[in-house]
C-alpha cells in the first residue's frame, strides 16, 4: 500500500488524535461492577461468560490519560502490504488502574475493556472520526482493542492496542506452567497451569521491544525489509494469515529476524535469497517439538525454550525469552504452513517461480481434497464448556475455541491415521463490532470447514483392523471408535477389533475420512451427525443416472466407474473370442478400444440395452438377424452408443492398390467376421464401414485399420473439390486409428494410477456439455484438460477427490492466459526438456497461426485436435462460465459472507437461456437421452412387438436431437451458431453470426436468409425465413421456438 | 430503380409450408449472361436465380417459374462455382463414397432455361405479384427425421446383397488386375521397334508420394478464394481496402486502449 502520498496527512491526524486521547479528563474511581453493569452507551468489550470474582482491593477503577501513546507494527517500518492497512497504536494504560496482582483472574483484561469503553465513547465524540469498533486482536477475546476511522481517511484502519505498563506484573509469575485463574477452582485439586492466558497478557507488554527488534534486523540488512514483504504477499496468496490461528505477517516478520539473528541470513544477500532461506526453514521446521528462540544466545533465559512445547503447540520464544510468539498460531494452520512452504520449496527453482509464489492465489477449497463442513459451532463450544476437564490441553478459562479445535485434530489424527497427510480448517474471525453491542460470543460464521489431503492417489481400503484384543492397546482402539467396532477372527487366529466403512466403488472410498470424521466427532465431541457435512459429495448425484427412485443426498451414489470396468471386462471377452476365430484370411493381431469408455472417460458408462440381457442373441446359426430401425412416428427407441474399437490386422502384401479396392477388402472381412460369429451364436451386423457385434446387451463397433489407407486418400486423383473431402478424411482416419489408440491405453493407465482421475473427467465433461458446448469443444480436449490439471499441479498435490479436480479445472480455464501460455501435458516426460523449451521459445512468435487453445502432448505435438475447435468465442464464453461457476461452486461449498448461498448444486449445471438469440425446444419423444438430463424425465418406453423369436440388433447411434443440430450446422454455419447439451438436452441455442446479422448491400453468394430494404437500400435479415427453415428440417420434432427479442 | 428489384436482381417472394404471407422468403434471380457460350445456358433464354432454400427441388422451382413458359432445362448448383455441369464421375456413383459429407449449404442456386425468349421478359411483372402476394410453394423432398432413418437405412445394407455387389467388384478388380499383369509379362521379353527391351521389376506396391496431395490442396485454397468472387469489380478492391485501414486503425485504438487497462491493474502491488 502506497502511503508515502497520504503519509504527511496521516501522521498529522496521528499527533492530533494523540493530542485527544491525552487530553481527556480522568474520571472520578467507581467500582467496577457498577462500571461494569452500568447501561453506558458503550459495552466494555469482555466476554460475557467469564466473570471475574468481585472480591478484594482491585475493584475500583478510574480513567485517567494513558502513560504512552507509541506507533507500532508495519506502519512505522513502512511494512504494509496491500490491501490491509493498519496503523497501530499502543496505549500504555497509567500504573493507577492496575494494582500488583491484577494479572489473575482476568482482572487486566476486564480493566482493559473498562478502559477501551471509556475511551470508545469518548473517541466518538470526536467530530473527525468516522466510525469506531472494538475487535479481538489476533481473534483472541483476551486482547480486545478499538479500531477506528477517520474521516478523512476513510480507508485506513488505526488501531488501538492497550497493554498495562511492561514493568507491572512479575513476569516469572506468567510463565507457561503458572496457573493464574483461580476463582473457580476448588481448594482440592491442583491449579492447572494457564498458558494460553499467561500467553495472551505476556505479548501485550512487549509490543515495543518487539518493534525494536525488527528495526534493528531492518538496520542490519536493508534487504530484510523487501524480504517482509515478499513473506506477506506469499502468506496472503495463500490465506494463511487469516482468522483466528493464522500464521500472522508479524510472525513471518519475526521469523526473518530470527534468520538473521543465527546467521542464516547475511547482511549481503538479496531479498529473494533471504525468501528462499525463510521457505527453506519453515519447511524443514518443526516448532512442535523443536522450538526456536530469538533470546540472545550467551544470557540465561529466564525458562528453557524446551519447557514450552507441553503447554503449547507450536513454539517460537520471542526476545524477552518469555513471550511464545506463535501462542496463538493454531497446529493444523501451523501444519498447512509447513505443507504450502514445502510445495513452494520445489517450484522456487521453476521458471515461473515468482508467478507462481507471489502471483498464484492458492485458495482453501483448491488446495484440499476434501472439506467437510462443521455446522453450529455453537452448540460444540458450549458441549466443550460443560464437559471441560484436564485433558490434553490445558483449561483457559473463556478461550474454548483454541480447546475445541486442538483436541477434534488431535481425535482426527488418530482416527484417520495414515489416510490424510493434512488437516486444516478455515479461517475463523471475531468480527469488529459496535461499541453500543455485545462483543460476539461465537466466531463468525458459525460454522468450521476441515480440509483434508489425502495421502496417495489410491483408493482407501474400507477396513481398519485394530490391535489384537491381547494387546492392552486395543482397549484405546475400541475408545477411539466407540460403537463402531467389531470383532473379527482372522485366518492366523488373531482376535482383532475391526472398523469397517462402505467402499464397493471408488466413489464411496473416497468419501471414508469423511464418515470417519462424522462418526469421531459424534463419538467424542457431541456433535450432531446431521450437523457435519461434505457439500462437494453433492456433486455425485450429475454423474448418477437417476433411473432408480430418489436416494437422498446422505447416502453416495454411484458415479460410474464401476460399469464403465464392466463394459471393459465384457469387451475383453469379446476381444478373446475375436482372437480365437479361425479360418480368418488374415489373423487379427490386436484389438484396441477407442471409445470413451474404453478409458473410463465417458460421462455415462452404457447400462444394458432394454432388450438385451440375453447372453447369446441367436437362438440357432440359422437364424436370420435382423436390425430395428427407428421409425419417425413412434418416439425414438432408447439411445445405445457403438463403442468403438479398431481391429489391426497381421501385416501381408496381399491387400490391393487401390482406394475402392481397399474398402472392399474391409468389408469383405467383416462379412466373414459375421459368418464366424453366427457360428458362435453372436448376432453381428456387418456394413460397409463397419461390424456392429451385439455382445451381452452392448454394442461394439470394430473397423479394420490399414495403414496405408491413408496415404491412398492423400493421392486419390479426381476433382479437387474431393480430394479435400479425402484429406480431410485422411487426417480423420489418422487420427481415429493411430492417435486414439494409443491415447486410450494412456489415459486408461493414468486412471487406474489415480482413482480419482475418471470421475473428475466425467464430472467436468457433464458441465462442460450441460452448457451446451457438446461438439464444439470436443471429448478429448475436456480430457486432456483435466489431465493437465493433474500432472502439472504446481502449488498442490494432484487431487484426491474429483470435486477438487473440478474446481481445480475450472480455476485453470478462468485464470490461464491463452495467449500467452502453451499448455503442455507431459505423462512421464515423454516430451523432452529441450523440444518443450523450443515449443515456449516458438509460441509467442508463431502465436498468431496457432488455434485458440493451444495443446500440446507426446500424442499430439502441434495440437492438430484444437485446430478447428474450440474456436475463439466459444472459448471466451467458456472463460466466463468457468469463472461465475467457480465462483458459486466454491460459495457452496464454504459458505461466504456476504454472497447468497446456492441451495440447488445442480444449477450450476442448468445452461443460462437467456443469453441465446433463440431457443428451439425438442419434443420429448425424439430425445432418446433425456434420461441423462440434469433434469431428467423419462421418455416413455418403445412398444415393442412381442412375438420375436430373435434378438434383433437395437438402434444404434440414433439421436434425432444431434443429427438435427449436425444438420443446422452444416446448413446454417454461416448463419448461426448452435449449441446443445448432448446428455439430454432439449433444448438447441441459437446464436445468430454477427457477420450475418449486418445490413449489408447485395451480394449474390450471401442473399440467403436476408430480405431486401426498401428504405435503406441494402439487405437485412430476414430472421422469420431462416427460423422456418429450421421448422422445415425440423418438422414434428420442434416443440417450440422462442426467440429472445432484445 | 423499382422496389423489386436490387440490383440486376429481380426479388421474387415465395412461401413454404410454415411462413406466413407477411414473411415470405425472397428469391433472387437475374437474366443470365455468360460470356464463355455454355450450350446448356443460352444467353437470352437462361434465368439465373439466387437463395433459394436447399429443400427445393426440380418440381419446386419448375412449379415457380413454368408460370412464365415452358422450361426446356433446370439446373440446380449447390454453389456458385457450379457452372461446371459435368460434376458426375465415377467417385460420385460409388456408395463407399458417401461416408465423405458433401458441403451442404443451406442455400443453393438455380438456372432456369426457357424455350422462348418472350418468358424473361415478364419476369418483372412475375415478381412485382409475387411480392404483393408471395406464391405459395410446396416441398416433396424428404427432410428432417425422414431422411436421417434414410441414411440410418442406407447405412446398412441387406448382408447378400452387400455380399454380392463386394464380389462382383473384386472379381472385377482382380480380373484387370489380371490382365494389366499379363500385359506387362506379355511386353517382358518382345522387342519393341527399335529391337529395345524394357525391363520391367517385379510389381511392387508403390505408394504414392505425398507432396503431390499437397500441391493439389494449395491449389485448392488458391481456387476456393477466387471462385469467391469478392475481388471482382473496381469499387470492390477499393472498398475492401478502405475497411482494412478502417479495422486496422480501429484495432490499433483497442490495443492501445487494453495495454493501458492491462498497466493499469498490474497483479503485483505489494507497496
Amino acid at each position: 500500500m502506497d502511503l508515502t502520498k497520504s503519509r504527511p496527512k496521516l501522521d498529522d491526524f496521528l499527533k492530533t488524535l494523540n493530542q485527544y486521547i491525552s487530553s481527556l479528563p480522568a474520571t472520578k474511581p467507581k467500582h467496577i461492577l457498577e462500571l461494569y453493569s452500568k447501561n453506558n452507551k458503550s459495552i466494555p468489550p469482555f466476554p460475557q461468560d467469564v466473570c471475574p470474582s468481585m472480591s478484594g482491593d482491585w475493584d475500583i477503577f478510574h480513567y485517567s490519560a494513558p502513560s504512552s501513546i507509541k506507533l507500532i507494527g508495519s506502519y512505522i517500518l513502512q511494512l504494509q502490504v496491500k490491501p490491509k492497512s493498519n496503523i497501530d497504536l499502543a496505549i500504555e494504560l497509567p500504573l493507577e488502574c492496575y494494582t500488583r496482582r491484577d494479572y489473575l483472574d482476568y482482572r487486566w483484561a476486564l480493566k482493559n475493556a473498562l478502559y477501551l469503553s471509556h475511551l470508545a465513547t469518548q473517541i466518538t465524540k470526536w467530530d473527525s472520526i468516522l466510525s469506531v469498533h472494538f475487535f479481538y486482536l489476533n481473534n483472541n477475546t483476551l486482547k480486545p482493542a478499538i479500531v477506528l476511522r477517520a474521516k478523512n481517511h476513510p480507508k485506513i484502519d488505526i488501531r488501538l492496542l492497550p497493554h498495562p505498563p511492561n514493568e507491572l506484573f512479575k513476569l516469572t509469575k506468567l510463565l507457561p506452567y503458572e496457573n493464574c485463574v483461580r476463582h473457580n477452582l476448588d481448594s482440592l485439586s491442583s491449579p492447572n497451569p494457564t498458558p494460553l492466558y499467561n500467553n495472551s497478557l505476556l505479548s501485550t507488554l512487549f509490543y515495543e521491544q518487539h518493534l525494536h527488534s525488527i528495526f534493528t534486523a531492518m538496520e542490519l540488512c536493508p534487504a530484510i525489509r523487501d524480504a517482509v514483504l515478499l513473506v506477506k504477499e506469499w502468506l496472503r496468496r495463500r490465506n494463511l494469515e487469516d482468522g483466528w490461528g493464522g500464521f500472522s505477517g508479524f510472525l513471518g516478520t519475526m521469523l526473518l529476524t530470527y534468520l538473521l539473528s543465527c546467521r542464516n541470513v547475511s547482511n549481503g544477500m538479496s531479498e529473494f535469497q533471504i525468501f528462499r532461506v525463510f521457505i527453506l526453514t519453515l519447511a524443514s521446521s518443526n516448532w512442535t517439538e523443536e522450538p526456536i528462540s530469538l533470546f540472545p544466545e550467551g544470557q540465561e533465559p529466564p525458562i528453557d525454550p524446551g519447557s514450552f512445547t507441553p503447554f503449547y503447540p507450536v513454539t517460537f520464544v520471542d526476545t524477552s525469552g518469555y513471550v511464545n510468539l506463535a501462542g496463538d498460531l493454531s497446529l493444523a494452520q501451523y501444519s498447512r504452513v509447513r505443507h504450502e512452504a514445502q510445495i513452494s520449496l520445489s517450484q522456487l527453482d521453476s521458471s515461473r517461480a515468482f508467478d507462481l509464489l507471489f502471483h498464484t492465489c492458492v485458495p482453501f477449497l483448491d488446495s484440499f481434497d476434501c472439506v467437510i463442513r462443521i455446522e453450529e459451532l455453537h452448540s460444540i463450544l458450549s458441549h466443550i464448556k460443560d464437559t471441560v476437564t484436564t485433558g490434553e490441553v490445558p483449561e483457559i478459562g473463556s478461550q474454548l475455541l483454541p480447546t475445541v479445535i486442538y483436541r477434534m485434530l488431535k481425535i482426527l489424527e488418530k482416527g484417520l491415521g495414515d489416510k490424510v497427510r493434512i488437516i486444516s480448517h478455515t479461517a475463523l474471525y471475531y468480527d469488529p463490532w459496535g461499541i453500543d453491542t455485545h462483543p460476539p460470543v461465537v466466531p463468525h460464521p458459525d460454522q468450521l470447514s476441515l480440509g483434508f489431503i489425502y495421502t496417495g492417489s489410491e483408493m482407501f481400503s474400507g477396513q481398519i483392523i485394530g490391535p489384537p484384543l491381547s494387546d492392552p492397546v486395543s482397549v484405546v482402539f475400541s475408545e477411539l471408535w466407540g460403537d463402531k467396532v467389531e470383532m473379527r477372527r482372522f485366518p492366523d487366529g488373531a482376535v482383532c477389533p475391526v472398523v469397517v466403512w462402505p467402499c464397493s466403488n471408488p466413489s464411496e472410498s473416497r468419501i471414508i475420512p469423511f464418515l470417519i470424521t462424522r462418526h469421531l466427532l459424534a463419538t467424542h465431541m457431541g456433535v450432531c451427525p446431521d450437523k457435519v457435512t461434505f457439500p462437494g459429495m453433492q456433486l455425485d448425484q450429475l454423474l448418477h443416472i437417476s433411473d432408480q427412485s430418489s436416494i437422498g443426498p446422505e447416502i453416495p451414489l454411484s458415479t460410474g466407474e464401476t460399469s464403465s470396468s464392466r463394459v471393459q471386462d465384457l469387451f475383453g471377452e469379446l476381444t478373446q473370442k475375436l482372437f480365437a476365430l479361425k479360418h480368418l484370411p488374415l489373423r487379427i493381431s490386436s484389438v484396441q478400444g477407442t471409445h470413451a469408455v474404453f478409458r473410463g472417460c465417458h460421462v455415462f458408462p452404457p447400462s444394458l440395452a432394454p432388450s438385451g440381457r440375453a447372453l447369446l442373441a441367436l437362438k440357432s446359426e440359422g437364424d436370420d438377424p435382423s436390425f430395428l430401425l427407428p421409425n419417425a412416428d413412434l418416439s425414438t427407441p432408447r439411445y445405445t452408443p457403438a463403442l468403438t474399437a479398431v481391429l489391426n490386422l497381421a501385416i501381408s502384401g496381399k491387400w490391393p492398390d487401390e482406394l475402392e479396392a481397399i474398402w472392399r477388402v474391409k468389408t469383405a472381412f467383416y462379412l466373414e467376421l459375421y459368418h464366424q460369429l453366427k457360428k458362435q451364436l453372436i448376432l453381428s451386423l456387418p456394413t460397409r464401414f463397419f461390424l456392429d457385434v451385439f455382445f451381452h446387451g452392448f454394442v461394439f463397433r470394430f473397423q479394420v485399420s490399414y495403414f496405408r489407407e491413408v496415404q491412398y486418400l492423400q493421392n486419390y486423383p479426381g476433382p479437387l473439390d474431393l480430394t479435400v473431402q479425402l484429406n480431410a478424411r485422411a487426417s480423420e482416419l489418422l487420427f481415429e486409428t493411430k492417435t486414439l489408440p494409443t491415447y486410450t491405453a494412456r489415459v486408461h493407465g493414468l486412471i487406474l494410477k489415480y482413482s480419482s482421475l475418471s470421475a473428475a473427467i466425467r464430472l467436468t465433461k457433464r458441465w462442460i456439455h450441460s452448457q451446451m458446448f457438446s461438439t464444439l469443444i470436443p471429448d478429448v480436449i475436456i480430457e486432456m484438460l483435466v489431465l493437465y490439471v493433474y500432472l502439472n499441479s504446481e502449488l498442490f498435490t494432484s487431487p484426491g477427490h474429483h470435486v477438487t479436480a473440478f474446481l481445480r479445472f475450472l480455476s485453470l480455464l478462468s485464470l490461464h492466459s491463452w495467449e500467452t501460455e502453451p499448455i503442455i501435458i507431459n505423462p512421464s516426460n515423454q516430451i523432452s526438456e529441450e523440444d518443450i523449451k523450443e515449443i515456449r521459445i516458438q509460441f509467442p512468435k508463431l502465436r498468431h497461426t496457432l488455434p485458440p487453445l493451444f495443446l500440446v502432448s507426446p500424442w499430439d505435438k502441434e495440437s492438430k485436435i484444437t485446430a478447428s475447435t474450440p474456436s475463439l468465442p466459444v472459448l471466451n464464453r467458456l472463460t466466463i462460465l468457468a469463472r461465475q461457476t467457480y465462483k458459486y461452486l466454491s460459495s457452496f461449498l464454504i459458505p461466504q459472507i456476504g454472497s447468497t448461498p446456492l441451495v440447488d448444486i445442480k444449477a450450476l449445471f442448468r445452461p443460462p437461456l437467456n443469453d441465446f438469440d433463440v431457443i428451439i425446444r425438442i419434443r420429448l419423444k425424439f430425445a432418446p437421452r433425456a434420461l441423462y438430463a440434469v433434469d431428467p424425465l423419462v421418455v416413455p418406453p418403445v412398444q415393442e412387438s412381442k412375438q420375436r423369436k430373435v434378438m434383433n440388433m437395437p438402434v444404434v447411434e440414433f439421436d434425432p436431437v444431434e443429427k438435427f443440430v449436425k444438420e443446422l450446422r452444416s446448413r446454417f454455419e454461416k448463419i448461426a451458431l448452435f449449441f446443445v447439451d448432448e446428455w439430454g438436452g432439449r433444448e438447441v441455442g441459437v446464436v445468430w453470426q454477427p457477420s450475418y446479422q449486418l445490413t449489408d448491400r447485395f451480394r449474390v453468394n450471401q442473399c440467403g436468409g436476408k430480405r431486401y430494404k426498401q428504405d435503406s437500400q441494402l439487405m437485412d435479415v430476414n430472421l422469420h425465413s431462416v427460423l422456418n427453415d429450421f421448422r422445415m428440417i425440423g418438422g414434428d420434432m420442434i416443440e417450440d421456438i422462442i426467440s429472445n427479442s432484445k | 430503380m423499382s422496389s423489386n428489384k436490387v440490383g440486376d436482381y429481380y426479388i421474387i417472394d415465395v412461401m413454404f409450408k410454415y411462413d406466413l404471407p407477411s414473411d415470405p422468403h425472397s428469391l433472387y434471380c437475374k437474366v443470365h449472361t455468360d460470356h464463355s457460350d455454355k450450350k446448356e445456358l443460352p444467353d437470352g433464354k437462361t434465368l439465373f436465380v439466387a437463395g433459394l432454400p436447399f429443400y427445393m427441388k426440380k418440381e419446386s422451382v419448375t412449379g415457380i417459374f413454368n408460370s412464365l413458359g415452358a422450361i426446356s432445362y433446370l439446373h440446380i448448383s449447390k454453389s456458385l462455382g457450379g457452372l461446371n455441369l459435368k460434376v458426375s464421375t465415377k467417385s460420385s456413383k460409388d456408395p463407399y463414397f458417401s461416408i465423405l459429407l458433401p458441403n451442404s449449404d443451406g442455400f443453393i442456386y438455380a438456372y432456369v432455361v426457357f424455350v422462348n425468349e418472350i418468358s424473361l421478359e415478364c419476369i418483372e411483372e412475375l415478381s412485382r405479384n409475387s411480392i404483393e402476394s408471395p406464391i405459395s410453394c410446396t416441398i416433396v423432398k424428404q427432410i428432417g427425421i425422414n431422411s436421417w432413418i434414410e441414411e440410418y437405412k442406407d447405412e446398412r445394407p441387406e448382408i447378400e446383397q452387400l455380399q454380392t455387389q463386394v464380389k462382383r467388384f473384386m472379381t472385377k478388380y482382380d480380373a484387370r488386375r489380371q490382365t494389366e499383369e499379363n500385359t506387362v509379362k506379355k511386353r517382358r521379353n518382345i522387342p519393341d521397334e527399335d529391337g529395345w527391351i524394357t525391363v520391367t521389376g517385379k510389381n511392387n506396391k508403390k505408394v504414392p508420394k505425398h507432396n503431390l496431395s499437397k500441391i493439389r490442396l494449395r491449389k485448392v485454397t488458391k481456387k476456393k478464394k477466387k471462385n469467391e468472387l469478392l475481388h471482382f469489380y473496381k469499387f470492390q478492391m477499393r472498398e475492401e481496402k478502405r475497411d482494412n485501414i478502417l479495422q486496422l486503425q480501429k484495432k490499433f485504438d483497442e490495443d492501445k486502449k487494453k495495454i493501458t487497462a492491462m498497466k493499469l491493474q498490474r497483479k503485483f502491488k505489494p507497496l
